[in-house]
């Protein structure tokens, strides 16, 4: 066996956006079992024997033989059950490892021959067609029933299939899916073509993400080989199969299957469905026979073209936008009004207009005619029907009202006081006009200019002298705590802390304190 | 009895800019939520659909019609949504201030509202309908001009997400306002400004392979005789050079996959050193696109 060259060093980083392709990624050792061996060849000098010592040790590299693990399958194009046009797609699926595909050796001597393909299958196409409990036909069962399938199918040719199975574990299930044998030769990819049908990716993912992507910005990807044609239905199945064990299988290879041989039995690692209708118009004959012109009536077949205002014949009011529609007027008078909607075949000039009241009074009347133009009108009954029925332009359109019938008010009343006050300054400015503290500054500048002159003139106060307030001083003498206002005063200029001294002074005999007489 | 006293102070009152200026605050969020509202019915969302096209046979199946939005109508249907405020004539007073603002301020949020709506789509903003929005662009002193089309085809139905694009008469990129599908089979598309050339392609959805119209594939340079990797390769009469692809089995659209890769290989360049890299490049589809010049 040959390994390929493998380089450690990561390719140069991406700019945003860029993709960058690469033909195969493969992985240094491929999925199978090795014997590491170890010889020493240890020579000595005649007469003594040259002896070599062999040491072997047996290893597995594991791989996905028998399934994906989860994550493995990013994601898959056509999207899984849509219907479009997809005549021209080539389906494809993201692997979210760029080695994946490479990780299993097909055929000994290609390493860069994928081991896994995309098949698209019709329903007719494989041996049991789907239903609508088993969309892909994807079946679970178990390893045996792979390798020794039912007569008339082929599985896979695993020799060493004993490799995948750990012996302590419960028997593996496997998805696999029955492809009619007839099929699977016009549709599989040859050994030839397999190369091409794969390869690695790595994208930047600082850029605009292009598929769910896994982290590192690196994926392989399959491609299958077949466009959505040739089902009756509409309808595709797409299996992301093995081809491990099915090399003498592949078209072009040149053996002969076993006599009888209607199907063959291949693992299913992902399988999904979409729906490409055969009877889909295709989009560049849509768009080149789509019918061209202005949003205008067809100007009808007259002998003579009739003038409809002075200025302009049917034909000039038609291809202006305008279309005659029935008018029952508010009297029950039916007549013919011109409508045109927002859309208008020519460019209009902005042409303001007084603030309508009514919608009739956004009609415009043509009195050479005595036909009514209610483009307009139209136009304003919508906007009020609209604005009716939803709830938060009507709120919010009334919130804003008060805020301004508010704000209205309060300039009208400030006004009124700056009028009614002559005192205060005229405010120069509205922010002036509408400070928030307008009634202190009046309360400021009332009394700066009528209660402090009186106040400051008298030289007496104006209540007389305090009295007793607390009620204390009268049961001075039975209170000996209570101190006179001359102890007091003497007490605090002592200097002494206060509490220490007064309870000196309790303890202290002497004469009762003086009592003094309420005033 | 005092408001109707006080209602000719109030008109003069409300007849100074300064006043206005006070009443029409910048950063009043019910202005604002009155301007994102007015906007959206500017560009013509929830007006019933004979409004627009009053008369079937204006927009027969498989048609497209070009227009200019009449920039009065608009005008006549934000002045109906104001009426409801209009209840005493304190409001109508008030309301005449509003009016020009709300014209302004309406089609300023409708420049940006399919920004918005874009950035609350890709996860940006988070949709909060009261929310205060971000403060439109400062209205534009002169009557904005929009035009657009009306898209009557079955391809509406059958590619969901036509990207559409128009440039003016100098062939700049013009912004767009509303794309949307009101019916089924109906794409009404607005633009800021005077569409020349409208571009109409199939939805591009994510990179994907296959082969264009009539099984051919458009080659695209692999880095040979110094052209970008990527780049269409055009021939002395700057034609595209296409490869027809081979078939397997044509009925079932199968490829000849290795034939392909053979005459992709000679039309590269590439020859023998063609590999699955270069597959897959080639064979990446390209949307497929259809363009209408305004006038022709």
């Amino acid at each position: 066996m040959t390994f390929p060259q493998v380089s450690f060093s990561e390719p140069a980083p991406l700019g945003a956006g860029e993709i960058r392709f690469f033909d195969a990624y493969q992985p240094p050792l491929p999925a199978e079992d090795f014997h590491l061996v170890l010889t020493q060849q240890v020579n000595l000098p005649s007469p003594l024997a040259s002896a070599s010592v062999t040491r072997s040790q047996a290893f597995r590299v594991l791989g996905p033989h028998l399934g994906l693990a989860p994550g493995d399958l990013v994601s898959v194009f056509p999207p899984a059950n849509t219907t479009s046009d997809y005549g021209h797609v080539l389906p494809h699926a993201v692997l979210g490892r760029r080695t994946l595909p490479w990780e299993i050796r097909l055929f000994e001597d290609a390493p860069g021959t994928p081991w896994v393909a995309l098949l698209l299958l019709a329903p007719e196409e494989l041996l049991t067609p789907p239903s609508a409990q088993n969309l892909t036909s994807a079946q679970s069962t178990t390893l045996d029933a792979l390798l020794t399938p039912p007569a008339g199918t082929v599985g896979p040719d695993l020799t060493s299939a004993g490799r995948f199975v750990d012996p302590n574990a419960p028997p593996p299930a496997v998805v696999v899916v029955d492809v009619r044998w007839e099929a699977f030769q016009a549709i599989a990819p040859s050994a030839a073509e397999l190369p091409y049908l794969a390869h690695a990716r790595q994208i930047n993912t600082d850029g605009q993400e292009i598929h769910s992507t896994p982290q590192d910005g690196w994926f392989s990807l399959v491609l299958a080989n077949r466009l959505p044609r040739g089902s009756a239905t509409g309808v595709y199945v797409a299996h992301l199969v093995s081809l491990e064990g099915h090399a003498a299988h592949l078209p072009g290879s040149g053996q002969a299957p076993p006599k009888g041989t209607q199907a063959v039995r291949l693992i299913s690692l992902g399988s999904w469905t979409f729906t490409s209708p055969p009877e889909v118009a295709d989009f560049a004959y849509l768009m080149q026979h789509l019918d061209i012109d202005n949003l205008t009536l067809p100007v009808p077949p007259l002998a003579e073209d009739p003038p409809i205002t002075p200025a302009l014949t049917l034909s000039q009011v038609l291809k202006q936008g305008y279309a005659p529609l029935d008018y029952q007027t508010r009297l029950g008078e039916r007549t013919v009004g011109w409508y045109r909607g927002p859309c208008a075949a020519v460019q209009v000039q902005r042409n303001p207009q007084p603030f309508f009241a009514a919608a009739e009074a956004a009609m415009v009347y043509d009195e050479a005619t005595g036909l009514f133009d209610l483009s307009f009108a139209s136009a304003w009954q919508a906007g009020r029907s609209l604005a009716l029925a939803d709830r938060h332009f009507a709120t919010t359109l009334l919130r804003w009202l008060r805020q301004g019938n508010g704000l209205s008010q309060l300039l009208l009343d400030r006004l009124d006081y700056y009028n009614g006050f002559t005192d205060l300054a005229y405010p120069d400015t509205l922010a002036e006009l509408l400070a928030p503290d307008l009634m202190r500054r009046l309360a400021r500048t009332c009394l700066a200019k009528s209660v402090a002159p009186q106040l400051t003139a008298a030289s007496a106060p104006l209540l007389g002298p305090p009295r007793d307030p607390s009620g204390l001083l009268r049961h001075q003498a039975r209170l000996p705590g209570l101190l006179s206002r001359e102890a007091a005063a003497e007490l605090f200029a002592s200097g002494e802390e206060p509490h220490a001294a007064l309870a000196a002074r309790l303890k202290a005999p002497g004469p009762a304190p003086r009592r003094e007489e309420p005033v | 009895m005092r408001t109707t006293q006080r209602q000719p102070a109030l008109q003069t009152l409300l007849k100074q800019p300064a006043v206005q200026a006070a009443i029409l605050k910048d950063d009043d969020p019910l202005l604002a939520e009155l301007g994102r509202w007015l906007g959206q019915l500017c560009l013509l969302h929830g007006v019933p659909f004979n409004l627009l096209v009053p008369d079937a046979r204006m927009l027969p199946m498989e048609s497209i019609r070009f227009f200019f939005i009449d920039q009065n109508w608009l005008d006549s249907l934000v002045d109906g949504a104001l009426s409801i405020g209009s209840h005493t004539s304190q409001d109508a007073s008030l309301l005449e201030v509003l009016r020009p603002q709300a014209h302004a301020n309406a089609r300023a949020s409708a420049h940006g509202e399919r920004t918005a709506r874009l950035a609350v789509r890709r996860g940006v903003v988070a949709p909060a309908p009261n929310a205060e929005t971000p403060s439109p662009p400062a209205p534009a002193a002169t009557a904005p001009v929009w035009s657009g089309f009306l898209l009557r085809s079955a391809a509406v139905a059958d590619w969901p997400g036509l990207t559409v694009s128009a440039t003016d008469a100098k062939g700049s990129p013009l912004q767009p306002l509303r794309i949307e599908r009101v019916a089924p089979t109906v794409l009404l598309v607005v633009f800021a400004g005077v569409g020349q050339a409208f571009d109409i392609a199939k939805p591009s959805q994510a990179l994907h392979f296959g082969l264009e119209d009539g099984d051919l594939v458009f080659v695209r340079s692999l880095g040979e005789d110094g052209v970008p990797i990527g780049t269409q390769l055009v021939d002395e009469k700057q034609h595209h050079v296409t490869v027809a692809a081979p078939f397997r089995d044509a009925t079932r659209g199968v490829l000849d996959v290795v034939g392909l890769a053979g005459k992709l290989g000679t039309a590269t360049g590439a020859g023998s050193g063609f590999g699955a890299a270069a597959f897959g490049l080639e064979l990446i589809a390209g949307a497929e696109r259809q363009e209408f010049t305004y006038g022709s």
